[in-house]
């Protein structure tokens, strides 16, 4: 019984992991990063980090649970939202929408092997291999 | 035919970008059904159902050409021209600093709040922008154009300035010598635009210019009057909008204003309203459009002797008030965020037409998709 507890509680928290979103970026990038200018960098309104390098953000799917969570609470609206958003600027060539990668893995091999890169992960996924950003 | 050359420039350079950058290919469809309440036609719309009138199928294509430069071209088959393809844009992008990008070629003027995508029904909750305000013949230019954008202490400001010439073939409008200038501020939630634009106007229409024959036989002088040819004409807009992603709204009110020709002042506002829940989108539109009414030259024409004065007055009355307009539209509507690429509308507009002393209802549908 104990057993079983153990593991709903496991299964809770796993869960609640999943739902908790990081924002990684390259180890070696030193640039001042607050939820406001991470969510500059993701809507394409900064294109640059306070380091001065070009900011190259990686979104995760449209359908991954990760996106959802992270269009709303970092972006604060939902991902119609943020597609609309995105179709206004794409159809008048101001900007293009972040790349889009295939997993939460992808996202980190992406991040560790580019220093200008920002991405984000469900928190449970983050490797030493990049840096997590505190907001 | 300077643009059809620019086109194939512009073509021509999208293509050899494929060679060795990236070139990205996006669309946009709307397909928009409706009718109206009474057999008056209304807006392209009549009591008989209609799918072509505002349904419409884009692909732009983009390309880098380098570090600093982009090309532009949207191509739009309308339903309105019979699904004839058409360059809307084809322009060259050049991004001289961090906050300066330069565009030349076709472009979108950018008078409006939603001039840019105006024609992206996926990106705002109506089927179409109100169009009191946006259904106006002078959109394209053919020129270029400045943008200059900064964020400072919170604030995002846009200042844009285009010079050029607007050759509308479809409305025989063409406006040379135009040039506009726009600033907007604004943080996340609201913003605040200003827009001043002048051109010199002609108004090329076989029918418009049979009926001004007359007008030159008696005087030329009032006959010029009358015609709209390389005539100033002004156009100066204001608009607000707040959104803090729950609720909405914005206000836009604009002035067309000619000088010596045979249009009316107009001016068009539109107050819209409404609240995101979920994946639905309702909304409340106003709108009105109206002219000053004033006819213009009889002072002119009271100077001639008394039979040509009888003769030629009403057509001096007559050109100058078939551009009188006055009439509001109440738009209820509802958006459904079906997929994150597709949105299905309904809209039921009741359509006040003081003028014409008439009130009609139009109810339209569309699906707006993006890819």
């Amino acid at each position: 019984m104990k057993k079983l507890i153990f593991i709903l509680i496991m299964v809770a928290f796993s869960n609640f992991a999943l739902a908790q979103v990081t924002v990684i970026v390259h180890p070696s990038n030193n640039s001042q990063l607050d939820a406001k200018q991470v969510q500059r960098i993701f809507l394409g309104k900064d294109k640059k980090f306070s380091n001065g390098s070009e900011a190259k953000p990686v979104n995760q799917a449209s359908d991954s649970a990760t996106r959802g969570s992270f269009d709303q609470d970092v972006l604060g609206r939902s991902s119609s939202q943020v597609s609309a958003y995105w179709s206004k600027l794409v159809f008048t060539g101001k900007g293009t929408p972040p790349e889009e990668l295939t997993s939460a893995q992808a996202v980190i091999d992406f991040v560790a092997n580019n220093p200008d890169a920002i991405g984000y992960v469900d928190a449970g996924s983050v490797t030493d291999s990049v840096k997590a950003v505190s907001m | 035919m300077k643009i059809k050359t620019f086109t194939l420039l512009a073509a021509g350079s999208l293509f050899a970008a494929q060679a060795n950058a990236e070139v990205r290919i996006n669309g946009f469809a709307n397909i928009v059904a409706g009718h109206t309440s009474s057999d008056t036609e209304l807006f392209g719309y009549t009591d008989k159902i209609d799918f072509s009138n505002e349904s419409l199928f884009a692909i732009q294509v983009s390309g880098e050409i380098n570090d600093k430069m982009s090309a532009t071209g949207q191509i739009i088959a309308r339903g309105s021209e019979d699904y004839n393809a058409k360059f809307e844009w084809a322009y060259l992008t050049y991004q001289a600093s961090d906050k300066i990008d330069i565009s030349a070629g076709r472009l979108r003027l950018p008078l409006f709040l939603y001039s840019e995508s105006l024609d992206v029904g996926y990106s705002y909750h109506w089927i179409s922008a109100p169009q009191t305000v946006y259904n106006v013949a002078f959109n394209n230019l053919d020129g270029v154009r400045v943008s200059y954008s900064t964020y400072a202490s919170g604030l995002d400001i846009v200042a844009q300035a285009a010079y050029g010439v607007i050759d509308n073939e479809l409305a025989s409008l063409r406006a040379d010598d135009t040039y506009l200038i726009s600033f907007q501020a604004g943080n996340d939630t609201i913003k605040g635009r200003f827009v001043y634009g002048s051109g010199k106007a002609t108004l090329n229409n076989p029918e418009i210019n049979a009926a001004l024959a007359p007008a030159f036989q008696v005087d030329p002088v009032l006959g010029d009057l009358l015609q709209a040819n390389q005539d100033k004409s002004e156009f100066t807009g204001v608009s607000l909008s707040f959104d803090n992603f729950t609720w909405f709204a914005s206000a836009e009110y604009t002035t067309t204003v000619t000088d010596d020709s045979l249009f009316a002042d107009i001016t068009s506002f539109y107050v819209t309203v409404g609240g995101r829940f979920g994946k639905l989108t309702p909304s409340f539109t106003y709108e009105e459009s109206s002219s000053d009414d004033k006819i213009k030259f009889l002072d002119r024409v009271s100077q001639y002797p008394a039979p040509i004065q009888a003769a030629i007055t009403p057509l001096v009355v007559g050109l100058q008030a078939s551009q009188f307009r006055d009439y509001n539209i109440s738009t209820l509507g509802l958006r459904y965020d079906f997929d994150a690429q597709i949105a299905l509308k309904g809209e039921i507009m009741a359509v006040d037409n003081s003028f014409e002393g008439t009130d009609d209802t139009v109810v339209k549908f569309a699906v707006n998709y993006i890819f």
